[in-house]
């Protein structure tokens, strides 16, 4: 899958590979991203489950262990890399907000 | 009170909104889906009507060809499971998930992802089957193309070729609409998606599909009403047939937990034996009909030795030796030999209303003529002898055997031979005659 295609991550993306950085199972996935925005950022498990597939291919992520049918995901270095560039991608949009706002004086 | 209701949904598989909410409007009115076959049809079985989502998600590794779930399709069943969502049946790479609460987070949360996974699965199962019918039929058109060209008078002429051409014409619209549609639908949900804007609808495709299914249905009902054009809707029925029994025998591997290549290779094999064995019935059929028309009883020939003085009513054997017309033209060759064997009047009526088939009909009679006369009269062949039968042209190949004319006339090709050279008189009466 080109890498072009998650240059800029979208919300969901983000927290699925946050969520990733530690091993887990798509239903735990989800758990943690209601708890983690407080119920902000939903995952269906669809979106879930094709996310997953896509971030597999791209090699963003690798399956750890399959118990039953239930299969567990960890982040790899390619996808750590990938949610590093999103965080700072992010932190630079704050920054650029709170310079044009002025917040940054304030504060 | 009847338990299951039966329904022939033909909805593109990738129109999920319709698709959804065909299904909470039917589990509204009490039914709930049970089963969908690939033969085509919906079940559903009767409940309590009540408030029911129902959601639509893709899973490209699918297959309308295997027998079990795919490992990705069984992760995706027990994610959904797990979030509350009940499968209720899948059809290749669709499935379809059910949720009794209203506050259930949706199957799908990012519509761009949607978008992109149905362009995904859309291209191993529906785009590939459209283009195979689609190229199949341009095939089979283009045979039936060529006929026309190398034989236009005898294949215009063939209500079992027209009625053909446009059966098949009709059906690679049909499935040209269908891969136009859905390439249109996936850009401009594509960039909705992008956009953040709802996904268009299709609803209109939708309508005009089912109105060009209502004419292949109204032409099928024509073709199997009709004397001439039974054959042809005969042959379609016996296709649906083919693809009923293919599709039946898929499903029937599929419960035997066979390889999918077996759920491949059986059915596409059964197939070739269905479709060969039909095309040979079909030329039998054909046979026999062309057998019929030979047997045209006698009384209907434009010209006979009679009508030309030449012989007493009763005193020659005219025969319709081929007859047959359709909505574009008609072709007849008859054949007037007097008892005694001495005189024999033999030719050829061409038909074509419309003026380039008319052109490829003239053009064809004429070389076919002009072959028939180099034989005869060793290549002496005149032109310019309209007048003489009041036609705008006609040509004419005198012999020691035999008399060739060729006559074109608007809209109408005779060749006409006669074993005795016709006088003015003769020709006057075969024009009057002859002439449409």
């Amino acid at each position: 899958m080109p890498r072009e295609k998650f240059q800029a991550l979208t919300e969901q993306m983000f927290y699925i590979l946050l969520c990733l950085r530690k091993e887990c199972c798509g239903m735990d996935i989800m758990t943690q991203i209601d708890d983690l925005t407080g119920g902000r950022v939903k995952v269906g498990p669809g979106t879930l489950y094709n996310l997953l597939e896509q971030f597999a291919g791209a090699g963003f992520i690798r399956e750890t262990k399959v118990v039953g049918r239930r299969r567990s995901y960890i982040l790899t270095d390619k996808g750590s890399a990938a949610l590093k560039e999103e965080y700072d991608r992010i932190r630079a949009q704050a920054a650029d907000y709170r310079r044009a706002t002025g917040e940054e004086d304030a504060t | 009170m009847k338990q299951h209701k039966y329904e022939l949904f033909d909805t593109a598989l990738y129109d999920y909104q319709f698709i959804q909410q065909h299904l909470t409007d039917m589990a509204a009115q009490g039914w709930r889906l049970d089963k969908i076959s690939t033969i085509g049809y919906w079940r559903y079985r009767r409940t309590e009507p009540a408030n029911v989502r129902y959601e639509v998600t893709y899973a490209p590794s699918g297959s309308a060809y295997n027998s079990r779930p795919t490992v990705q399709e069984e992760a995706l069943t027990d994610l959904c499971a797990e979030a509350g969502w009940v499968k209720v049946a899948s059809l290749a790479q669709m499935h379809i998930y059910c949720n009794a609460d209203p506050n259930a987070t949706p199957l799908e949360t990012d519509e761009l992802a949607r978008i992109r996974n149905i362009k995904r699965s859309m291209g191993k199962g529906f785009l590939r089957e459209q283009i195979l019918m689609i190229v199949l039929f341009l095939m089979q058109l283009y045979m039936q193309v060529s006929n026309v060209i190398r034989w236009p008078s005898r294949t215009l002429a063939s209500p079992l070729s027209v009625g053909n051409v446009i059966m098949i014409s009709l059906l690679v619209v049909l499935f040209s609409i269908n891969l136009a549609a859905y390439l249109l639908w996936i850009r401009r949900a594509e960039n909705a998606a992008q956009e953040g804007l709802p996904c268009p609808s299709s609803s209109f495709y939708r309508k005009f599909r089912y109105v060009l299914w209502l004419f292949v249905a109204a032409y099928l009902v024509i073709l199997l009403c009709s004397a001439e054009l039974w054959l042809v809707g005969g042959v379609l029925v016996i296709m649906v047939a083919c693809v009923v029994t293919t599709r039946l025998l898929m499903e029937l591997c599929k419960k035997l937990n066979s390889p999918k290549w077996v759920n491949i290779a059986v059915p596409f094999c059964v197939c070739f034996v269905l479709t060969m064995g039909m095309l040979t019935g079909m030329i039998f059929m054909a046979d026999d009909l062309s057998l019929d028309l030979h047997e045209t009883p006698e009384g209907n020939l434009p010209l006979t030795l009679s009508d030309l003085g030449l012989t007493s009513e009763g005193a020659s054997d005219p025969t319709v030796m081929e007859h047959t017309a359709s909505i574009v033209g008609s072709y007849g060759r008859y054949w007037d030999e007097s008892t005694d064997g001495e005189l024999r009047l033999r030719y050829l009526v061409v038909d074509a209303g419309w003026e380039p088939l008319y052109t490829m009909c003239l053009n064809e009679q004429e070389r076919e003529f002009l072959e028939q006369a180099n034989w005869a009269s060793n290549g002496t062949v005149t032109i310019n002898q309209g007048d003489m039968w009041d036609a705008h042209y006609a040509r004419h190949a005198p012999g020691d055997f035999k008399d060739c004319w060729f006559i074109c006339w608007d809209g109408r090709i005779v060749t006409l031979t006669a074993n005795w050279p016709l006088t003015e008189e003769q020709i006057a009466i075969a024009a009057e005659l002859l002439k449409p």
